[in-house]
């Protein structure tokens, strides 16, 4: 009989436990959508914005629009404990989530270590802490073996985003170029991508061009290292470069191969 | 019409808004059956759509009476806080307010200076020889609007990523508001605008006699320009820096009022000021139906409503010119 009420008593802290630790979250960035995943709270996530776009288990989950218009009403009526953002929504929408009880978390770091503590920092509120410091122990793990892959100068890289007018991106993917040894060329820019003049292209002389984004050609001057040594690269996943989430490490990965292949 | 039907359709525009803010709140993203909308569980969505519908009363009647004072006091059939550059020069002041100074009422000053400032560069641009032709006018209105929107696009493209967006969202018009308070404040400054001009209506008739009539009936008519133009400055950069840049609406309204009731200002300022707040209501339901549950941002509504008014007022009014 006492079996009985123990394992009862101990069933409903369990079921309690759970009930706690079951928060309604809604993901308005891609790369806040694959860090929930990661942590394996892909089962908490009620709403997500158009463009998350991984892993494969986001198809189930309803979309709310983007995250500079996302579906207000529908949110509401979601009723989110957390909402989770790359850069924000905006002042007057934060403090109206905010004001509903509504907790707004961004996730917009500018350097893989940022990304660490981010991740530590959402394992910590979600109650995964386990799970937070397996996926750290594993990036840190790959970062350091990549590190020791580098070999001779590092390369000067340009990534580019768009062909006419000529943009660019200096942010994360700075961090990312750099642990791969590489250099960005376009890191003194502050915005986060912008215009980049084709002088400054020409002088800087990227010794690899970055073709991701909505590039369909990149015809610079034979003058340019990268155009000479045919070291011009498409078709490669921008997601892996661009988004401050945990596959950052296979886009240093992948960008470690092409620099020292 | 006469004064009979006159009191009529005044009558009849009011129950139109009515019944528009009422069903603005029946319609939105989110489905939400009619009998369901006023119980406990849809409370926020009820309060976000009130919020809604009011502000474009208010905006809708702040940007009429403007349009009614500039194309009276300008004289110009195509005067409009938008066409004028009026409400850039305010979105270039919010914009410069909200990168420098930040929220609150701050927003609202620089923005009100930046419509002041912009009204009169036009006045005085399009000022030749002491006349002002319509074309004249729209020139100075483009010359303005160039130099604002290169201003514009100077700050916002060397503003930081999440500020780009927000900004550019926010110039194109948006009526959701998340508080209370800047409806009230929009729609007390519409309805002091409207009763300040409404008390302004003798020297208005005046004005659209002629100024030469206006003086002749002993207007002291700088005076009452200067203070008008302010107004009207004034009321288009609160709207401005509430619901960002909506364009054309205080051209299409005070036009059609004009059409119907004739220019007498006792009837037509609140004719304009009722269908500009429901010329905004049924915008803002395009806007929420259109590509549902999406948005579309209103002054991209308004402005593909309002061109093909504007080019129909100008060709109209070129006609009258040169006849």
């Amino acid at each position: 009989m006492r079996k009985i009420f123990l394992t009862t008593a101990v069933l409903l802290l369990v079921f309690a436990c759970r009930l706690e630790a079951a928060p309604r979250i809604i993901s308005l960035a891609p790369n806040t959508t694959e860090i929930l995943f990661s942590l394996g709270l892909g089962d908490s996530i009620i709403g997500l914005d158009d463009f998350s776009d991984y892993p494969e288990e986001v198809s189930g989950i309803e979309r709310l629009g983007t995250f500079n218009n996302p579906n207000l009403e529908r949110i509401i009526l979601l009723k989110p404990d957390y909402i989770l953002v790359n850069s924000g929504l905006g002042r007057a929408r934060e403090d109206y989530f905010t004001g509903l009880g509504i907790k707004i978390i961004k996730v917009s770091p500018e350097t893989m270590e940022e990304l660490y503590s981010d991740i530590w920092q959402l394992g910590i509120i979600f109650n995964k802490e386990e799970d937070a410091e397996n996926i750290l122990r594993d990036m840190r793990l790959r970062i350091e073996n990549i590190s020791r892959k580098r070999s001779g100068p590092r390369p000067k890289v340009f990534v580019q985003l768009f062909n006419d007018p000529l943009v660019t991106v200096s942010s994360f993917v700075n961090d990312i170029i750099r642990l791969a040894g590489g250099e960005n060329i376009a890191r003194d820019i502050k915005n986060d991508s912008g215009l980049f003049s084709y002088e400054a292209l020409i002088d800087r002389n990227p010794d690899i061009i970055l073709a991701v984004g909505f590039v369909d050609k990149s015809d610079f001057p034979d003058s340019i290292n990268a155009v000479k040594n045919h070291r011009i690269y498409r078709d490669l996943d921008p997601d892996l470069i661009l988004r401050p989430g945990p596959r950052a490490i296979e886009g240093v990965d992948m960008l470690n191969r092409i620099f020292y292949e | 019409m006469n004064k009979f039907s006159i009191a009529r359709f005044l009558f009849i525009l009011i129950f139109c808004l009515l019944a528009l803010i009422v069903l603005n709140i029946f319609i939105g993203a989110v489905k939400v059956p009619a009998d369901k909308i006023f119980e406990p569980a849809f409370f926020e969505i009820l309060k976000l759509r009130l919020f809604r519908a009011l502000l474009a009363v208010a905006a809708g009647a702040g940007l009429s009476v403007a349009g009614v004072i500039l194309q009276t006091v300008l004289r110009n059939p195509l005067a409009e806080p938008y066409v004028l550059g009026v409400s850039s020069g305010a979105g270039l002041g919010a914009v410069i307010g909200l990168l420098f100074i930040s929220l609150g009422i701050g927003v609202s000053i620089t923005a009100f200076l930046g419509g002041i400032i912009t009204i009169f560069l036009v006045y005085k641009l399009a000022k030749i020889d002491g006349r002002m032709s319509p074309e004249n006018m729209i020139i100075a209105g483009i010359i303005v609007n160039g130099l604002l929107s290169s201003l514009l696009m100077f700050f916002v493209s060397n503003s930081s990523g999440a500020n780009i967006h927000s900004v550019i969202w926010w110039l194109l018009g948006n009526l959701q508001v998340y508080r209370i308070s800047p409806v009230l404040i929009l729609l007390a400054a519409s309805l002091a605008g409207f009763l300040v001009s409404f008390a302004f209506s003798r020297e208005l008739n005046a004005i659209s006699l002629g100024e030469e009539e206006a003086r002749h009936l002993g207007i002291d008519i700088e005076k009452v320009k200067i203070i008008l133009l302010g107004l009207a400055a004034f009321v288009t950069s609160l709207a401005v820096s509430i619901c960002g840049i909506i364009g054309f609406t205080g051209l299409m309204m005070p036009h059609v009022a004009r059409k119907l009731i004739g220019p007498d200002h006792r009837l037509l300022l609140p004719a304009s000021v009722l269908m500009g707040s429901i010329f905004l209501l049924l915008c803002d339901i395009f806007s929420k139906t259109i590509l549902a549950p999406k948005e579309v941002p209103i002054g991209v509504i308004t402005s593909f409503i309002g061109v093909p008014f504007f080019i129909y007022v100008l060709k109209k009014s070129r006609k009258a010119y040169f006849k």
